[in-house]
């Protein structure tokens, strides 16, 4: 359950540290939060020195990792420690060169099929 | 709509429950896998005919990347120009529109990145064809995810072996009982 002002971990090597929700782009009308694989625009709150993203810099991420428990077609339940999201462009390619942490396979089926293949782990 | 109908179609291609670990625990039996959109030969005929360079295949299925719940196969080539890689991309698909001609329903693949053309992902079920713009692909260095990702084989190997049960040997010194 992503609602803006969430802060989020990154889970690439993009160069953000800590991101904060601020809209959440939703298929149909005004989504309220978001899950595992919707897409959301964030600003970076922090980032490491000497990479090119900056502080304050709005970009898109999806949500790759979520507190709240995901509940899979096939009725297992994925629940994480820490909400963490992807930096994409607008045309959906990663920023980052590698993922880290695991990941789930539902983000295949939505079409982010990047991101699976750059991930270690894949549940 | 579309993307219901999607999902529903790469839900058929899960991988067979004896590879994922995650479809273990539903017992459930899954029928057999059904018939490949692509098979690996054929996407090497297709990439050798539209040029596409530097084309690698990487084997990804059982005890490799992501414990082979991901794919079998991951095929990487390379384009000269973003016209070049969707080029690439509408050639497979073009292929596997024909090979399923007459039968009565067609499954696609799911495509991703088709508009910007830097990276396109065909995402066919068991192989998944990736193909990058060169400077693309000098930025994400796929291969070394794969290459690296195959090779802990060999600690796998050893956790077998650590893993196998022996008995302990008795090292106390008094007789045994005679019964």
């Amino acid at each position: 359950m992503i609602q803006p002002q969430t802060l989020l971990n990154v889970a690439d090597n993009s160069g953000a540290r800590k991101l904060m929700c601020i809209r959440v782009i939703g298929t149909a009308g005004n989504q309220r939060y978001a899950r595992i694989g919707d897409v959301i625009v964030a600003v970076i709150k922090d980032a490491v020195p000497q990479m090119p993203l900056e502080r304050s810099e709005v970009i898109r991420a999806v949500i790759v990792r979520t507190c709240k428990e995901f509940k899979c077609e096939d009725g297992i339940i994925i629940r994480y420690d820490d909400n963490a999201a992807v930096i994409i462009d607008q045309k959906g390619n990663p920023k980052g060169t590698r993922v880290f942490g695991a990941i789930t396979e539902e983000l295949r089926e939505l079409n982010f099929t990047k991101i699976v293949s750059l991930a270690p782990e894949v549940l | 709509m579309l993307s219901a109908v999607r999902s529903r179609a790469l839900g058929q291609w899960r991988t067979p429950p004896h590879l994922s670990p995650r479809l273990l625990s539903s017992a459930s039996a899954s029928p057999a896998r059904p018939a490949e959109l692509l098979e690996l030969s054929e996407v090497e005929k297709v990439l050798r005919d539209v040029r596409a360079g530097d084309v690698r295949v990487f084997p990804v299925g059982e005890g490799g990347l992501h414990g082979g719940s991901c794919a079998d196969y991951m095929v990487v080539a390379t384009g000269r120009s973003d016209w070049h890689v969707r080029n690439i991309a509408q050639a497979i698909i073009y292929k596997i529109k024909q090979k399923q001609k007459g039968s009565d329903r067609i499954l696609m693949p799911s495509v991703e990145g088709q508009q910007a053309g830097k990276w396109v992902v065909i995402d066919s079920g068991s192989i998944i064809i990736h193909a990058l713009e060169e400077r693309a692909r000098e930025y994400y260095d796929l291969e070394s995810i794969w290459t690296k990702e195959v090779s802990p084989n060999i600690s796998v190997q050893e956790l077998e072996t650590s893993l196998v049960k022996t008995r302990r040997r008795d090292h106390s010194q008094k007789p045994m009982k005679s019964i």
